[in-house]
């Protein structure tokens, strides 16, 4: 008898081991614990310190109860959620800037950023489109961008008064890009559309300088990079925000040499001679 | 001619455990689980489901659950909990209902997913947080056998980054 309670003992004890080692069921039981018990599970065991840290499952949906204002797209790290936290207890979430969000249209696809088809606005639904969102703290801030992938050229009009920023994404190797992004700028200044809020972002391989392009750049702020995907979303953000924030031609070239040593030091950017333009590679 | 309705049986569905043992449910107790329904939707007079993942002390566990809430919605629990007591987290009922070893919870749960039943599901998990909330990391460690495997400096560095995890 004696040797079946041990092995009873025994086998609740591996049991109750098999559970901290489940991905799914801490996922399960996370949802309904706050931020710092789970911040301390992780503490418990290295496998529970890999587990809990790794998982968007725990930390996405904790974070967006907690947060429900901070939108989670992608990358989420346990600096970022740290990041979170403090600047929860540090600045009090309530007292945030009223404009820490911006919306970014983005004419094309969303490139390798993660749909997110949740977005509710009369407007935006009406139109078929899709988007993501993700955040960042900037200095004691958290700021909350929604990227909107804009599928028609048409829906700019309607989107006008929403948008912040436009980037315009052409794909550099497509037959006839110059056209296209030609046809669109049109359709921006039709539309009334700063050229200071406008980024035009050329996914290529190769780097375009022709006669086009050295025009576009004397009026528009140029990127040419690979393609859109998590980490060079960030150096994007970075010069989003600066855009939504200056309009002005002075701040505009601040921000563009911010932008250039940013991505130098980021993603080993080879620097242009035109300070107009960057290379992300 | 009268018709007695009261006297109508009604259908009962047989659920075939791991060891092969027979447990009954009425059907409208077992709609419950969404697994149950779509078996019984999508193939007409299915009487029988087996359930090979689930013993049958569990599979009792589970149809009590069922009959007792097949004419009202469970109580939904909050996330996060509020206590680590059940009964402030829940009704009466769900509070003693769940009440069980280890074993028994984790059993469930499993059970639960597999027949997806999101309320049952959600009350052991609501129950097994119970016994993470507001626990230290020794306490943690100590109820769950497991010795402290990072190396002092590591330990030091987890404090130092993240002091709140000790809040």
């Amino acid at each position: 008898m004696e040797l079946r309670g041990k092995e009873l003992n025994k086998s609740i004890a591996t049991r109750k081991k098999e559970v901290l080692e489940n991905t799914s069921i801490l996922s399960e039981i996370c949802q309904f614990l706050e931020l710092k018990d789970v911040a301390r599970m992780r503490s418990v065991s290295k496998i529970m310190n890999v587990i809990i840290k790794d998982s968007q499952f725990i930390w996405k949906p904790i974070l967006q109860r907690t947060f429900p204002e901070v939108r989670i797209l992608d990358h989420l790290t346990w600096q970022s959620l740290k990041n979170v936290y403090k600047s929860l207890r540090d600045y009090h979430y309530l007292t945030f800037e009223p404009h820490s969000s911006y919306t970014v249209g983005i004419i094309g696809s969303l490139g390798k950023l993660k749909p997110y088809p949740d977005i509710h606005s009369p407007e935006i639904e009406s139109s078929g489109i899709f988007g993501g969102y993700s955040n960042y703290l900037l200095g004691k801030h958290i700021i909350s961008i929604s990227v909107l992938s804009i599928p028609s050229i048409k829906s700019i009009r309607k989107l006008r008064a929403e948008i912040q920023c436009w980037i315009l994404q052409v794909n550099g190797q497509a037959q006839g890009w110059e056209n296209v992004l030609d046809e669109h700028v049109t359709n921006f200044k039709m539309n009334q559309i700063k050229s200071s809020q406008i980024l035009i972002v050329i996914n290529s391989d190769q780097e375009y300088k022709t006669d086009f392009i050295l025009d576009l750049e004397k009026k528009f702020k140029i990127v040419i990079l690979k393609y859109i995907d998590n980490k060079t979303f960030e150096n994007l953000t970075k010069a989003i925000l600066k855009i939504c924030r200056n309009d002005g031609e002075t701040e505009r070239k601040v921000y563009e040499k911010q932008l250039i040593r940013t991505n130098i030091d980021e993603n080993s950017v080879q620097e242009t001679n035109d300070s107009n333009n960057c290379i992300l590679s | 001619m009268f018709y007695n309705f009261n006297k109508i049986e009604e259908v009962k569905i047989r659920l075939r455990s791991a060891e092969g043992h027979i447990c009954e449910v009425e059907e409208s107790a077992a709609l419950m689980s969404s697994f149950i329904r779509s078996m019984i939707e999508g193939f007409n007079e299915v009487t029988e489901v087996s359930l090979p993942n689930i013993n049958s002390v569990v599979i009792e566990k589970v149809i009590e659950y069922m009959r007792h809430y097949k004419d009202k919605d469970p109580p939904i629990i909050k996330k996060p909990i509020i206590s680590s007591k059940m009964e402030e987290n829940t009704s009466a009922w769900d509070a003693g209902f769940i009440d069980a070893d280890w074993n028994m919870v984790v059993d469930l749960m499993t059970a639960a997913d597999y027949l997806m039943m999101i309320p049952l599901r959600d009350l052991c998990c609501a129950k097994m947080a119970c016994k993470f909330k507001g626990r230290s990391i020794d306490e943690l460690r100590a109820e769950y056998h497991i010795e402290n495997e990072f190396p002092s400096e590591m330990e030091e560095n987890l404090e130092f980054q993240h002091p709140w995890r000790l809040e």
